[in-house]
């Protein structure tokens, strides 16, 4: 075959591989967001865990295949991705129709059986995908850092269109261009063969388009979930759907819905007809018919949230997470001189005051009220203006928060740091009120009165129990912090506001244990006690004996919602039995199970293949070195892309746009790192050790100056912080994209069946490896998973002098 | 062919005769069967876990739940366990319904309202003890099914509405004790007003899966106070014996 020859096809590959590869993330995240609305966050978390195996089984399947597969490239690529682009369409299809549900999993074993079947059937895509990518590194040896190249590219890419695509389309929508994308990179890679079955290939695409077009697929929402119940109210029905990346959004009209959390078992009133915004078919909050008259919110006063008005007059309140106004309401009922209202959201923004305006009664253009679209951290971290109120209410959905179903997520909205910054923003008098759901067994009033406490010692106040009142209905907890300590005169103004609507004083200066637990009645007064033992007993003690993670949270583990503790599982399961378990604390069960069967099915698909691979001796002695080469990059690349993801969110305070700038960044550079990888020689030392050497030494300068960086260009707008994040990831990344195909260079030089294993070793180490930097960052914290990611990389230069130095 | 009239005849007479009498055996056997799974339920879940009031041991003995949920779960009907019924709704765990209906404090008198009739169950043991049963059920498809169910079963003390129950049943109000099942952010004043003085009111707190607690609201003298159960032991500190 003529070099130009050679050239051309693998130009046609290499745009295949660009487009297989961006099809893949783009698919691997739209899933993650589908999963999220049909079901809950973590059971996605789970699925796409397992389904991207996928990689791991691909390297396995070539390894045993390698021989026919390299020998008849051309046609088996062409088959894999013609066959992964209708997998894309069947397998989504498929899995909306499995009647799996997690919540009957500690009861019903059919459930383990629907599990499998999930995992089987969105495993099928990544594995076609990735098979594609895999036999390119084994046909094109040479220029492996080019097949790498694209294959980074490509997932950069798709980590940035999904994101694109998802503010434009429906979900149906992406996944349809999504699938258009693949059938073109088929066609693209049939070019290579004969003219019929190109033409075959193409005619086939495109009836298959028209039909999954004129097919489109339907999302079956769990019907445990807040709309799909909602739906079946009287009269209910959606009259507007919205999609974003940030949440699916469904504004659902019933004579039925009313939402008024913990509201005062002694009102006696009404509540204003009102719209109930979904997000992601789970969390709830409402947009109010109140008339323009103020008086039909009478409601209002009567939650625990109104606590802070009755102890200021005419406000200056800053209210994070405004959903669908209600803490705007509170605020206007409250007489406040100015509001300025964070939502994160500008589709709901969108609806309040657009589609909506005449129900909200034009609410989000009163002239006291500035609307400003951020995200609450972000917010605070960017002004330099003081309130005399900040308002946090009830960000989550009650059944998602009671069932622990937000383990997972990181909020730095209630950091030690965070609280901190909020009281810095309060004028002398100022009060910082944050509201939660009251979760039983207590644990998150608990925390959060741990975290409240520590912020106040930490800005220097001595008698940290004067500047804190805590309240509770039967439903919520309302925490104030103030920034000087509250007068007598404000603590009986709060025991009169709590005994007149049967709330309860969980703390309040010179507060008497009687004066406790008087209306909603616990077994003991829980609450009472444990801030008594914060304030004035052994902390250290009471943390480490108390039944849950109640340790304050802070930005570099910022897991607020994580409450569950290895020590306390015997006595949980011995006195509340195992159907508990999973509504308490299910999020972080989930992520141990997700990590126990990722490295499960991980050790299958490496030590499988090496069985089969047994008789070719000569490879004995690089087995180990090339294993431990492979996998300590994966740990090594992914710990540290999942640490960055993590503090890049606090800078750039969108978490969708972290994941989508960071993830895509990395891929974006470590693919330019890749492709020069060959052409470059630094120093005297192999490139794996020079880029290595440069990894740890950036992400150590970044360790110690990322923070102060972070906080200088804070204030900068959205567009520019963006340009930085990608101008400090850069150099990073780029470094970061040669290690992998060096080593895979190297290994195609002296092992070249062991390849595909190479790969698979990599793609099972890049599915472990986010996990259990979840796993480590809870309990150890980010700073200290970016250090073992550094170990990593250095353990692997041993490893790949090691491989290069055995003899073939 | 008319001389094999009869001996057909009597076939087919032999055939539906041994029909009835193997469908009779089966649905005795079955009787005996959930019987005794029910007697099993009032052992190990109901009085074990300190379920004390006779009438409602006695209610939980006699209500045949496996004819409360769908057919394909009848046979775990009496297992420790809420089961889905549709509609986003689950039947409770036997526990909580015992518990729910002691912490009523109910005579033979009383006038009952429960809101979210759900499978019915929770009614049919309320009807077994109280005199007056009314249950509203937001979901039609629910209620419809509900009404032809405990018609059949001849729970004819239970007046069934398919309704907002956010509203209750003024026309009947007040009521001696009121049951909420179905999960809401708030509890509707309508229905603390349709609560008698000295009358209780029980909701459940938590998923549909799981009761996390029980709201007892309790309206003595025009004062309301409410007391949260915790359907599970929990005590919040570990000894130091309890540390693994």
């Amino acid at each position: 075959m003529l070099n130009g020859q050679k050239q051309s096809y693998f130009s046609g590959i290499a745009i295949s591989i660009f487009f297989v590869s961006l099809c893949i993330l783009s698919y691997e995240i739209l899933l993650m967001r589908v999963l999220s609305i049909t079901s809950w966050s973590h059971f996605a978390y789970m699925v796409i865990s397992i389904a991207l195996l996928g990689f791991g089984a691909s390297g396995t399947f070539i390894s045993l295949f390698q021989k026919k597969l390299k020998t008849h490239f051309y046609p088996f690529f062409t088959l894999f991705s013609f066959l992964f682009s209708f997998s894309l369409f069947i397998c989504f299809v498929v899995s909306q129709k499995i009647p799996f549900n997690l919540f009957l999993i500690v009861w019903d074993n059919l459930q383990y059986f629907y599990l499998a079947i999930c995992y089987l059937v969105l495993f099928v895509p990544f594995f076609l995908g990735a098979t594609c990518i895999g036999l390119s590194f084994l046909k094109f040896s040479r220029r492996i850092n080019r097949v790498y190249f694209y294959n980074l590219l490509g997932s950069g890419g798709g980590a940035l269109i999904v994101i694109l695509f998802m503010y434009l389309l429906s979900l149906e929508e992406v996944l349809l261009l999504i699938i258009i994308l693949a059938f073109f990179a088929a066609a693209l890679s049939s070019i290579n063969l004969s003219g019929k079955i190109f033409s075959v290939i193409v005619s086939a695409s495109a009836a298959a388009i028209l039909f999954f077009f004129f097919h489109p697929p339907q999302l079956q929402i769990s019907q445990y979930k807040g709309l799909s119940t909602s739906l079946k109210l009287p009269r209910a029905k959606i009259i507007e759907e919205k999609s974003s990346p940030l949440a699916l959004i469904d504004v659902v009209e019933s004579p039925a819905i009313r939402c008024a959390p913990g509201l005062s078992l002694n009102y006696k009133g009404s509540i204003p007809p009102q719209l109930a915004l979904f997000l992601d078919a789970d969390s709830i909050c409402a947009i109010t018919d109140f008339q323009g008259n103020l008086s039909n919110l009478k409601y209002l006063e009567h939650t625990s949230p109104a606590l802070p008005y009755q102890l200021l007059t005419k406000p200056r309140v800053l209210v994070v997470g405004a959903g669908g106004g209600s803490d705007v309401l509170r605020a206007l009922y409250h007489k406040a001189s100015h509001i300025e209202a964070v939502e994160v959201n500008p589709q709901i923004v969108h609806l309040v005051k657009e589609e909506y305006a005449d129900f909200s009664n034009h609410l989000y253009s009163y002239p006291q009220l500035e609307v400003v679209i951020a995200e609450g951290r972000g917010f605070i971290e960017s002004t330099s203006k003081k309130y005399d109120l900040i308002q946090i209410t009830l960000l989550d959905s009650f059944a998602a928060s009671a069932s622990g179903v937000y383990a997972l997520s990181e909020s730095y909205l209630y950091t030690t740091e965070a609280l901190e910054k909020y009281i810095q923003h309060l004028t002398q008098e100022g009060i910082l009120s944050i509201t939660r759901w009251l979760k039983m067994p207590p644990r998150d009033g608990i925390k959060l009165f741990a975290t409240a406490v520590k912020a106040l010692e930490n800005l220097g106040i001595k008698d940290v129990s004067s500047h804190l009142i805590f309240i509770r209905s039967w439903a919520d907890s309302t925490l104030l912090i103030k920034r000087s300590p509250f007068t007598s005169s404000q603590i009986n103004i709060a025991k009169e506001f709590a005994r007149e609507r049967l709330f309860d004083l969980i703390w309040s200066p010179s507060l008497k244990p009687e004066e406790t637990n008087q209306y909603n009645i616990l077994p003991r007064p829980f609450y009472y006690e444990a801030a008594r033992e914060i304030l004035f007993g052994d902390r250290d003690d009471f943390y480490q004996r108390y039944l849950f993670f109640v340790r304050p949270a802070v930005d570099n583990s910022p897991y607020f919602f994580h409450f569950f503790k290895w020590k306390s599982l015997p006595y949980l399961l011995k006195t509340m039995g195992r159907e508990w378990l999973p509504f308490i604390e299910w999020g972080y069960i989930v992520l141990v199970f997700t990590l126990l069967q990722a490295i499960a099915a991980s050790i299958f698909l490496i030590i499988f293949p090496l069985l089969f691979l047994r008789k070719r001796k000569t490879f004995s002695g690089r087995r180990l070195q090339i294993f431990l080469y492979f996998l300590f990059l994966g740990v090594g690349y992914m710990f540290i892309e999942i640490s960055f993801i993590q503090k890049f969110t606090l800078f750039l305070s969108y978490p969708v746009y972290a994941v989508a700038v960071v993830m895509a960044a990395f891929l974006f550079f470590s693919g330019c790192g890749s492709y020069f990888s060959q052409k470059i020689r630094i120093s005297k030392l192999s490139n794996v050790a020079t880029a290595s050497g440069a990894i740890i030494v950036i992400s150590l300068v970044y360790l110690v100056y990322l923070g102060n960086l972070f906080i200088f260009f804070i204030q900068f707008s959205d567009g520019i912080k963006i340009l930085l994040s990608l101008l400090f990831i850069a150099p990073l990344a780029f470094f970061m994209g040669i290690p992998f195909p060096s080593g895979l260079q190297e290994v195609s030089l002296k092992a070249s069946p062991l390849v595909p294993w190479a790969w698979g070793i990599n793609g099972c180490a890049s599915v472990i490896s986010p996990v259990l930097a979840t796993v480590l960052a809870i309990s150890l914290g980010f700073n200290l998973v970016i250090l073992i990611a550094l170990t990593s990389y250095a353990l692997a230069v041993i490893c790949f002098h090691e491989m290069s130095n055995v003899e073939t | 062919m008319r001389k094999y009239l009869p001996f057909l005849t009597g076939v087919m007479a032999l055939v539906v005769f041994f029909s009835i009498y193997f469908f009779k055996k089966r649905e005795a056997l079955e009787g005996d069967v959930y019987k005794a799974a029910r007697e099993e339920m009032v052992t190990t879940q109901i009085e074990s876990r300190g379920i004390k009031d006779e009438k409602v041991i006695e209610a939980m003995r006699r209500v045949p739940r496996h004819k409360f949920v769908p057919s394909h779960l009848e046979s775990s009907a009496y297992e420790d366990r809420p089961l889905p019924i549709g509609c986003g709704q689950t039947i409770s765990q036997p526990y909580i319904v015992a518990l729910m209906t002691q912490l009523l404090e109910l005579c033979e008198e009383d006038k009952v309202l429960e809101v979210g009739t759900g499978s019915g169950y929770q009614a049919a043991i309320l009807s077994e003890i109280a005199s007056e049963v009314y249950t509203i059920e937001i979901f039609e498809e629910l209620g419809i099914s509900v009404t032809e169910r405990l018609k059949n079963l001849d729970y004819h003390k239970i007046k069934v509405r398919v309704a907002d129950g956010y509203y209750g049943w003024p026309e009947e109000a007040p009521f001696d004790a009121i049951i909420v099942t179905c999960a809401a952010d708030h509890i509707p004043p309508p229905l603390i007003a349709q609560l008698k003085d000295g009358g209780k009111m029980c909701i459940p707190v938590g998923s549909v899966f799981q009761v996390q607690k029980l709201m007892l609201v309790e309206k003595k003298d025009g004062e309301i106070t409410a007391k949260n159960i915790l359907p599970v032991r929990f005590v919040p500190m570990l000894g130091k014996h309890q540390e693994m």
